[in-house]
C-alpha cells in the first residue's frame, strides 16, 4: 500500500522537477539573447563612476527659485490628466460594452477590441508627438494623447470586468420585457460600477506621471520646464522640479487609493 | 376560446446530441395554477426559459403562443418579444434581483416593459409605479426594507422582493422556476402562499416547478411530469397516484408519496404536514 503512494509521490516530484528545469532555461535563455541587442554594459557604471558623481553633484543643492513658474505647470500637468482621464472614461463605457463578448455578437466586440489594442499598443508620447503636429504645442495636444491611449486601456479593463459578472440579474431584468439598454443600465452596469470607478482612479494615477513627460515633446505641462532645464545642463533647476513631480505625484497617488478603497 | 399558453411541439438539442426538451406539446388555460415535476435534468427550466422566450428552440415545428401572440416559432423569437416578456412574469430559483440596487429600484424594475423606454432608461419612474412598487413591497411583507440594500437581505427576503417586481409587472402569466429550493421550509411556505395568492386573488395562471411533491399537490390542481425531456404525465393532483410518482422519480418515493398525499386530500394533522414537507424528491 505503501509502496503504491511512494511511487505517485515519486512521480509527481519529476515531474514538477522537469517544468522547473524547463522554465529556468528558458528565462535564461531569453537573458542571453537580449544581451547584445541592450548592448549590456555593467563595467560602465565603474569606469565613468566619476563622471556619474560629477554629474550628479550638479542636482544638488535643488534650485527652486522659480517655484511659483513649476507649481503653475504642475497645476497644468494635473488639468491636463482630469480631462486626459474624464474623456477616455466617457468613451470607454460605451466603447468597454462593445469590447464584452457576453453583451455583443463577435462581429462587434473582435473589430471593437483590435482597435482598442493599437490604442494601448502606442505609447502616450507617441501620440503626443502626433497630436503637437495636428492641433499644435501646449496642453490641449497631451489632453489628446492621454484621452486616446487611456481610452484604449480602461476599454479593456471596463469590458473585463462586465464579462465577469453574474448573467442571472441581468435575466431578470431582460424578464420584465426591459429593452436591451435597459438591460445594461439596471443590470450590468450596478454589478460593475465599484471595479469601473476602481479602475478609472487608477489610470489618472498613472496619467498624471504620463502628463508629466509629454510636455517634453511640447504637449504642455511640466514635462515641457523639464526638458529645458535639461538641455540646458540646469541641473539644480531640473532637481527642483523632479522634486515637486514625486511629492505632487506621491499626495495623488495616496488620495486616489484612499477613494479607491472606499468604493470597493 | 384559444388557451391562454399553447405549446406545440417544442424541441430543444444542447451540443447536437442530448434533447433537453423532446417534441413537448401542452395548452394551459387561464386561471390554471399548474405544477410541473420531474427528476433534475428533465427539462423543466429549459421548458419555461422557453415559454418566457428566453431562449429559442431548434429549427423546425417547435411554436409556443402565449396570451394569443406568438413568443417563438421555429427557433425564432417574435418580433415584440419585449411587450410578450412584460407579460410574462418570471420568478428564479436564485432570485435574479440585483444586488448592489435598493429593494424598492429593483421591484421598479417590473415596469421597465411597460413603461415609455425613455423614463425607464433615465430611471423617471412615474409617480403610479413608484406607488405600484410599495403597495407590491407592502404585499410581499418587505416595506421596511426599500431603501435597504437587495444582497443584504436573506434568501427568503430576496425572493420575496423578485415577486414583489413581478407583481409590479402585471403580468397574465408567472412562470417560477423551483422558487423554493434553495429556501428554508419557513420562507418556502410564505413564496407558496404569495404565488397561491396571485392565482386565486388576482386571477393570474400560475406554472410553478417544484422539487416537492407535498407542496405540488398541497398548491396546484394540475401537475405536469417531464421525464428526459418529454411530457410524461398531465393530469389533475385529485386523481395522481403513487404509480405515477414512482413512475417519475423511481420506487423509492413512493412511500412519501403515501404521507403526503393523504395529507393534502385528508384532514391530517399539522405535524405529519411538518415532518413530510421537509422529506424533498
Ligand atoms: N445552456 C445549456 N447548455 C447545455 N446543456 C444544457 C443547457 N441548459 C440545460 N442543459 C441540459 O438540458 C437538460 C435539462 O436541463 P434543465 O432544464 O435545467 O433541467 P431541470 O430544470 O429539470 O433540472 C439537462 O441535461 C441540462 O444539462
Ligand atoms: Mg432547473
Amino acid at each position: 500500500m505503501e509502496q503504491h503512494f511512494e511511487a505517485a509521490l515519486k512521480q509527481n516530484d519529476s515531474r514538477k522537477s522537469l517544468t522547473q528545469t524547463l522554465s529556468w532555461g528558458i528565462v535564461i535563455g531569453v537573458l542571453f539573447w537580449s544581451w547584445n541587442g541592450a548592448e549590456m554594459n555593467p563595467l560602465a557604471l565603474f569606469t565613468d563612476a566619476d563622471n556619474m558623481l560629477e554629474f550628479a553633484e550638479g542636482f544638488f543643492p535643488p534650485n527652486f527659485h522659480h517655484w511659483e513658474l513649476y507649481l503653475k505647470e504642475m497645476v497644468i500637468t494635473i488639468q491636463i490628466a482630469v480631462w486626459g482621464t474624464a474623456l477616455a472614461v466617457v468613451f470607454s463605457i460605451p466603447l468597454g460594452i462593445m469590447s464584452s463578448e457576453n453583451l455583443v455578437p463577435w462581429w462587434v466586440y473582435q473589430p471593437t477590441r483590435r482597435l482598442m489594442d493599437a490604442l494601448r499598443a502606442i505609447n502616450e508620447m507617441v501620440f503626443a508627438m502626433l497630436f503637437v503636429v495636428a492641433v499644435g504645442l501646449g496642453p490641449f495636444a497631451g489632453v489628446l494623447a492621454l484621452f486616446v491611449h487611456t481610452t484604449g486601456v480602461l476599454a479593456k479593463l471596463f469590458s473585463e470586468a462586465v464579462e465577469a459578472i453574474e448573467p442571472g440579474p441581468v435575466e431578470g431584468v431582460r424578464s420584465t420585457g426591459a429593452s436591451a439598454l435597459q438591460e445594461i443600465i439596471y443590470g450590468v452596469i450596478p454589478q460593475v460600477l465599484p471595479l469601473w470607478i476602481s479602475y478609472s482612479l487608477y489610470r489618472f494615477e498613472s496619467n498624471v506621471r504620463s502628463a508629466t513627460v509629454v510636455g517634453m515633446v511640447g504637449a504642455g505641462g511640466i514635462g515641457v520646464i523639464l526638458w529645458e532645464n535639461i538641455r540646458g545642463f540646469y541641473f539644480g533647476e531640473t532637481c527642483a522640479v523632479m522634486i515637486i513631480i514625486v511629492v505632487t505625484v506621491s499626495l495623488l497617488d495616496m488620495l486616489s487609493q484612499r477613494i479607491r478603497k472606499m468604493v470597493i | 376560446m384559444e388557451p391562454i399558453l399553447q405549446i406545440s411541439d417544442l424541441t430543444r438539442t444542447f451540443n447536437k446530441k442530448l434533447k433537453a426538451l423532446d417534441s413537448v406539446s401542452l395548452n394551459v388555460g387561464s386561471n390554471e395554477m399548474v405544477a410541473l415535476v420531474g427528476p433534475s435534468g428533465s427539462g423543466k427550466s429549459t421548458l419555461l426559459r422557453h415559454i418566457a422566450g428566453l431562449v429559442t428552440s431548434d429549427q423546425g415545428s417547435s411554436r409556443i403562443r402565449a396570451l394569443g401572440l406568438d413568443v417563438q416559432q421555429s427557433g425564432k423569437l417574435s418580433k415584440n418579444i419585449r411587450s410578450i416578456r412584460s407579460d410574462i412574469g418570471f420568478i428564479f430559483q436564485q432570485f435574479n434581483i440585483v444586488g448592489r440596487l435598493t429593494v424598492l429600484d429593483n421591484v421598479l424594475i417590473g415596469s421597465l416593459g411597460r413603461s415609455p423606454s425613455w423614463r425607464g432608461t433615465l430611471g423617471r419612474y412615474h409617480k403610479s409605479d413608484k406607488y405600484a412598487a410599495l403597495s407590491a413591497l407592502e404585499r410581499v411583507g418587505m416595506f421596511e426594507y426599500a431603501h435597504q440594500r437587495a444582497s443584504t437581505l436573506s434568501g427568503g427576503q430576496q425572493q420575496r422582493v423578485a415577486i414583489a417586481r413581478t407583481l409590479v409587472q402585471k403580468p397574465s402569466i408567472i412562470l417560477a422556476d423551483e422558487p423554493i429550493a434553495s429556501l428554508d421550509p419557513e420562507s418556502a411556505r410564505c413564496v407558496m402562499e404569495l404565488l397561491e395568492s396571485i392565482h386565486k386573488d388576482d386571477g393570474k395562471t400560475v406554472i410553478v416547478s417544484l422539487h416537492q411533491v407535498d407542496y405540488a399537490i398541497k398548491y396546484c390542481y394540475r401537475i405536469i411530469a417531464l421525464k428526459a425531456g418529454r411530457l410524461f404525465h398531465d393530469g389533475s393532483t385529485l386523481d395522481i397516484d403513487a404509480k405515477v410518482f414512482s413512475d417519475i422519480y423511481g420506487a423509492r418515493q413512493e412511500t412519501i408519496f403515501k404521507a403526503t398525499n393523504s395529507f393534502a386530500h385528508g384532514n391530517a394533522d399539522i405535524n405529519l404536514n411538518k415532518a413530510v414537507s421537509t422529506a424533498t424528491l
